[in-house]
């Protein structure tokens, strides 16, 4: 197990150098220079030069890269041009919500798709398999800020049950700050579902069809201890496959969902940083986003080698 | 009886896609035949009108066509999706094929690939949009880089396969040079998986372009896109509800058309996924 971890930790290295330069090219590739942010367009040159002696932009793009690498692993991003404070407070700030909202849309997700999933593999091309089929197809293609809309038109326009717009933090409540989250949750949440469901049920169908279950089957035991006992625990790799997968694709939807429902998350702060041309604020998001989904796939990867020990020792 | 059903079943799927894809694309190619209005002319006496005989789907906050805006914002999906689709189809083939193909080259490709596959999807392309500059033009761009690495893995994983059966070997043996082996062998085994990726990614492509539209990074105003159109939709939710309807509804059943027929072509062209649904 350890050799297994190792392994995998050291597969890890490399993405991470090559996410950080993915990161740091993105800005310093874009046209103008960074200087211009703390200058008046009609600054002498000694100052323009001052000014970038002071942003280290007068040294090579590789020091400039290592710098500000070496900066990002001690958690120091930078400044926000636009705020002039520390982008990992502004991070700091923003990330609660964005975590709640995605937690509890991978929740609602998991806890809808995985049995409907299940079910509509152990019966197949029933009424139920059918239903699901159309939850899964619909769910794929509607956009889930389109859904939101409906949603809030739905909820808080027509019906008044929950608000339409914002986040309370739990620290000022939890009832309130759960009422905030329903809405953007189902929005997010639905085409998630839909991916989990989808996965669950042909990775189900696949392990319904190996020997082992016919042979299981042939000796008589139960029907629902051959679907739920042998088949289910070898059909956990793909559902978690996926679980990782629609993590990923939560944390990408949450971006439009929370400019939906006015969310004051990391979404928001990256879409007006981008009006607002904050490269370090961009810049800070994108890395520490990238650096969660490189966890959440490493956390996967590990837990597969906890369900199946064949890639333990593989 | 049962699979025969969901045979039949899978097929009406597949033939209500393939309708559907079809009629999106003759859309975008006849949109202003179809459009019964000027897309972009407006008429502030005429603002915010729900849906009537002279305007099926209504009217903007500025008395603009809703109908007619629909059918042009079609050219938008199309143009951005097929683009992507011919980019990603390139680069993905190209980037796949040579990891796949050359041992020195697969660590690094793959790592790169593994590298854009750690950004969240709209996360990156929003942030190169910002790099580069929000129009029509960027966002095609934009969704190509996120959206390569994808298509590069199922390449690679096409051609780690291939390059160890008898037929590539013999063509090796033979004495065929690398190019040759990758144009008339690698290439056209690729083909089929590749087919059925392209009308995902054309779905996904279509969804994004509709989601950076709706934040503002992608297609400006006045030009209708879906996207766009929604996020005046969201401004006016209160007053004009049927503002928000027919955008979406467009948005759905384009990108469920795809992916109906892209199961369609997956069961008809990979014969192991049969009866899989």
């Amino acid at each position: 197990m350890t050799t297994f971890v190792v392994r995998r930790l050291i597969v890890t290295i490399p993405v991470v150098l090559l996410v950080g330069i993915a990161a740091f090219l993105l800005v310093n590739l874009t046209p103008g220079d960074p200087a211009d942010f703390f200058l008046d367009p009609d600054s002498p040159a000694e100052e323009v030069v001052r000014v970038r002696e002071r942003l280290g932009l007068d040294q090579p793009l590789p020091v400039q890269f290592v710098r500000w690498f070496g900066g990002v692993l001690r958690g120091d991003l930078g400044n926000s041009f636009h705020e002039k404070r520390p982008v990992i407070d502004m991070f700091a700030r923003a990330f609660p919500p964005t975590i709640y909202l995605t937690l509890t849309s991978l929740f609602l997700a998991v806890v809808l798709a995985v049995p409907i999933g299940i079910f509509s593999a152990i019966r197949q091309n029933s009424v139920l398999d059918r239903f699901a089929t159309v939850f899964v197809l619909i769910g794929v293609a509607t956009p889930n800020f389109w859904l939101g809309l409906l949603l809030i038109q739905l909820f808080a326009v027509n019906l008044g049950w929950l608000p339409a717009q914002g986040f309370v933090r739990p620290e000022q409540g939890w009832w309130p700050s759960l009422r905030t989250l329903i809405l953007p949750s189902i929005a997010l949440g639905y085409s998630g579902a839909a991916l989990i469901a989808r996965m669950t049920r042909s990775g189900m169908l696949e392990v319904l069809r190996q020997d082992y279950v016919r042979t299981a089957r042939a000796k008589g035991i139960a029907e629902n201890r051959v679907n739920y006992v042998h088949a289910l625990r070898n059909a956990f790799n793909p559902i978690l496959t996926v679980i990782g997968l629609a993590v990923t694709s939560l944390i990408s939807g949450s971006l439009v969902v929370e400019l939906v429902f006015n969310f004051p998350g990391v979404g928001r702060l990256v879409v007006d940083s981008v009006f607002r041309r904050d490269y370090p604020v961009i810049q800070g998001s994108l890395l520490l986003i990238a650096g969660i989904t490189i966890v959440v796939n490493l956390v996967v990867d590990l837990l597969y080698a906890v369900t199946d020990p064949r890639i333990r020792y593989g | 009886m049962g699979s025969v059903r969901r045979v039949l079943f899978r097929n009406q799927l597949t033939t209500i896609g393939t309708f559907i894809t079809v009629a999106t694309l003759v859309m975008a190619a006849f949109a202003p035949w179809l459009a019964t209005h000027d897309p972009l002319r407006t008429n502030v006496r005429n603002r915010l009108q729900p849906p009537s005989a002279e305007h099926w789907m209504g009217t903007d906050e500025a008395g603009r066509d809703i109908f007619s805006r629909a059918i042009y914002g079609a050219r938008v999906s199309v143009r951005v999706g097929y683009a992507v689709v011919a980019l990603t189809t390139l680069f993905g083939l190209a980037i796949g094929v040579a990891a796949g193909y050359y041992r020195w080259l697969d660590g690094l490709l793959m790592r790169s690939m593994d590298a854009l596959m750690a950004f969240p999807s709209i996360f990156l392309a929003i942030a190169i949009l910002a790099a580069l500059g929000p129009n029509e033009t960027n966002v095609i761009w934009a969704l190509t880089i996120t959206l390569t690495p994808a298509t590069a893995r199922i390449v690679r994983g096409v051609v780690l396969s291939l390059k160890e059966l008898d037929f590539v070997s013999g063509a090796r043996a033979l004495g065929a040079r690398d190019l040759r082996i990758l144009l008339r062998h690698v290439v056209p085994n690729s083909l089929a998986p590749l087919i059925v990726q392209s009308t995902f990614v054309l779905g996904v492509a279509i969804l994004s372009e509709a989601g950076l539209s709706f934040v503002g990074a992608g297609t400006a105003p006045p030009t209708p896109s879906w996207g766009n159109m929604l996020a005046d939709a969201k401004r006016y939710l209160f007053v004009a509800p049927w503002m928000s309807y027919f955008p979406g509804l467009f948005i759905v059943f384009g990108v469920l058309g795809l992916n109906l027929l892209g199961d369609g072509l997956r069961d008809a062209l990979d014969p192991r996924m049969r009866g899989h649904g």
